[in-house]
């Protein structure tokens, strides 16, 4: 259950609880989701690894699992790149040209937190604890990006994940790179056969 | 007196009940308009209870064998001879065979599993036990993980719920929506709070099934849609949700495993009304307390209390008690590689070996070189040699094939001599 030796009892309370340093951040009035701790990425992988709605299994060449998970950049089903139960992970799909507009271009979906609620002590019993988070609105930001502004796009991925998550974010900009490819080619399709009907 | 060990358990118990299983407020929305929030109830102390997939497929397996009919062979089939062995001696082997005569029938095998017509190995008797019990416990710790898992929204995606918009996890409405009396009510609620989505998957993906099973009354196969959970009892919900594909309906008093957790599967998305939702409370209790219409029922308590691997790798302390990652040693190839073919082999053994392929192949360059040059300049060679030269050289090669000419007369001479004294040897 806890961490503990015999001989951890003599030492102060708040420095071993097994809970990491947390306590000492949010002593110091630091930011915590209380929810990393109640439910982390890893627990999720757990439940979702073997069956999930986006799992896709192939026997072609070799035992292969695959996913359509949107925030998934590489197709492959692993820990790291199951998107949607992390807590930073970015989705990258195409905007198609649809019956009343020509758009072609890309969105950018992260799995977002709003902002989290700055605790400088815990807080009383019958306090309202209004914070969103905990119940886990669904917020996603989604950044309707023309095909012009991949740079934007490319941008705005490493900033939000780049440091803490750089192997997704390499997969992810891969994956910008070739939506925009297949974008630019589109593009040019449209453009010509709205020309030879005009 | 409890020493300090046990006192800093229990504290770090109370410490964790108290902080980490905070439960935060849930939004109650108005049903007539998604946006509006009319008031807020604290998370159900069972929404925190660990979530033990195994626990639930476990229940669900075995719950699920409650529903079989019972069927079997019938008693006698394949034994309604009076079969008797021919014994040995007959050339024929010593099953059981058909007595009498005037048909095909006689002298024929019967009763063995090998046989035609013969009745089968360990008929299928009615009497199997098709039904399990389960534990009670066990099939409240699975309700209350298939609750915990229904307000993850990972989990409810995992399952295949279209709730990409809605506007909060766990959706619970004001009690206003348990006077619903029109299907079309329903559906105008569901689109206002873009659970229809999830209603339409249903609709789209309705399939004839597979097998046998369409013509036994099971003819369809359709996915679960959102899942209504009530409390009262005389609620119009129940009718108005009815004709609603996918749509479920619920009474939070006796929630049902197989609709909390359909195949197992956990993350069911439910629609919760505000009565529903804060009985919850009452029925599995908390942490503090135990179930009061589950009597003496308290939810279990995790085994970590910390699930977050990358934190608690990260944590003071267990950095300082880890040794520091050893780099990878590899005492020897995995493969011996023959350095007289493999170049790479080669060098590592002798690392001089490409030093000296480098000077030999740089000197081969250079005396290849050489030796075009020299070809080049020798190929106008002969027009540049002055005449007198020529004569020289002329000359000089009349010489010395005039002296080979006189050798080779010596010899023929030598020899017709030695052939004379010889030929007069012989005659004389």
């Amino acid at each position: 259950f806890f961490f503990f030796q015999a001989e951890d009892g003599i030492r102060d309370a708040q420095e071993s609880r097994g809970l990491g340093d947390v306590y000492k951040r949010q002593v110091h009035g630091r930011v915590i989701n209380i929810k990393d701790y109640l439910m982390s990425s890893e627990l999720f992988w757990q439940l979702v690894k073997n069956n999930n709605a986006f799992l896709v299994k192939r026997k072609s060449g070799r035992n292969i699992t695959l996913s359509r998970d949107p925030f998934n950049n590489t197709g492959f089903h692993t820990y790291e790149h199951c998107g949607f139960i992390q807590r930073n992970s970015v989705a990258i799909s195409a905007v198609r040209p649809k019956a009343d507009n020509n758009n072609v271009g890309f969105n950018v979906e992260f799995t977002k937190r709003k902002r989290w609620i700055r605790r400088t002590r815990a807080p009383a019993k019958n306090a309202k604890q209004v914070n969103p988070d905990f119940t886990y609105r669904i917020t996603r930001e989604n950044l309707p990006i023309k095909t012009g502004r991949i740079h934007t796009a490319s941008r705005v991925i490493r900033r939000k994940i780049g440091i803490t998550r750089p192997n997704v974010t390499r997969a992810a900009l891969r994956k910008l790179a070739a939506v925009h490819r297949a974008n630019i080619a589109q593009r040019r399709t449209v453009r010509t056969r709205t020309r030879q009907t005009a | 007196t409890q020493s300090t060990w046990e006192f800093q358990f229990h504290k770090n118990i109370t410490i964790y009940l108290e902080k980490m299983l905070a439960r935060p407020q849930v939004s109650v929305f108005n049903s007539a308009n998604a946006g509006e929030i009319v008031g807020q109830v604290t998370l159900p102390g069972v929404f925190r209870a660990p979530i033990r997939n195994d626990i639930v497929h476990f229940v669900h397996v075995n719950l699920a064998k409650n529903t079989r009919q019972a069927h079997g062979v019938k008693t006698n089939a394949g034994m309604q001879h009076a079969a008797e062995s021919w014994g040995t001696g007959r050339a024929v082997a010593r099953i059981p065979r058909v007595g009498g005569s005037g048909t095909h029938r006689s002298g024929q095998a019967a009763f063995g599993n090998q046989c035609r017509k013969g009745r089968m190995f360990a008929p299928l008797k009615t009497w199997r036990r098709w039904h399990r019990k389960v534990n009670l416990t066990q099939k409240r710790h699975a309700i209350a993980s298939a609750l915990a898992a229904s307000c993850w929204v990972p989990l409810v995606v995992a399952r295949g719920h279209r709730i990409d918009d809605i506007p909060e996890l766990p959706l619970v409405l004001d009690d206003k929506i348990e006077s619903i009396e029109k299907t079309r009510d329903i559906i105008a609620l569901l689109k206002r709070f873009r659970a229809y989505d999830d209603v339409e998957k249903v609709a789209r993906t309705i399939k004839i099934r597979a097998g046998i099973g369409k013509l036994r009354n099971r003819r369809y196969r359709q996915r679960k849609g959102p899942l209504f959970i009530y409390s009262n009892e005389n609620a119009k919900l129940i009718k108005a949700c009815r004709n609603v594909t996918g749509v479920q309906i619920c009474n939070v008093n006796r929630l049902n495993l197989r609709l909390l957790a359909p195949g197992g599967q956990l993350g069911r998305f439910c629609i919760w009304t505000q009565s529903a939702f804060s009985a919850l409370d009452r029925i599995f209790g908390s942490y503090r307390k135990t179930g009061q219409d589950k009597k003496n029922y308290q939810i279990q308590r995790p085994s970590l209390t910390n699930p977050d691997l990358s934190r608690l790798i990260t944590s003071n302390e267990i950095q300082s008690v880890i040794r520091r990652a050893k780099t990878p040693v590899r005492r020897h190839d995995l493969q011996k590689k023959n350095p007289l073919k493999n170049k790479g082999a080669l060098q590592r053994l002798n690392p001089y070996a490409n030093v000296l392929k480098e000077l030999n192949r740089k000197q081969n360059e250079q005396n290849r070189k050489k030796r075009e040059d020299a070809i080049k300049a020798g190929r106008g060679a002969s027009k540049q040699i002055s005449a007198d030269v020529k004569k020289q050289k002329r000359s000089q090669r009349k010489k010395s094939r005039d002296w080979v000419r006189g050798i080779f007369n010596q010899l023929d001479e030598a020899s017709k001599r030695d052939q004379e004294r010889y030929v007069n040897l012989a005659t004389n």
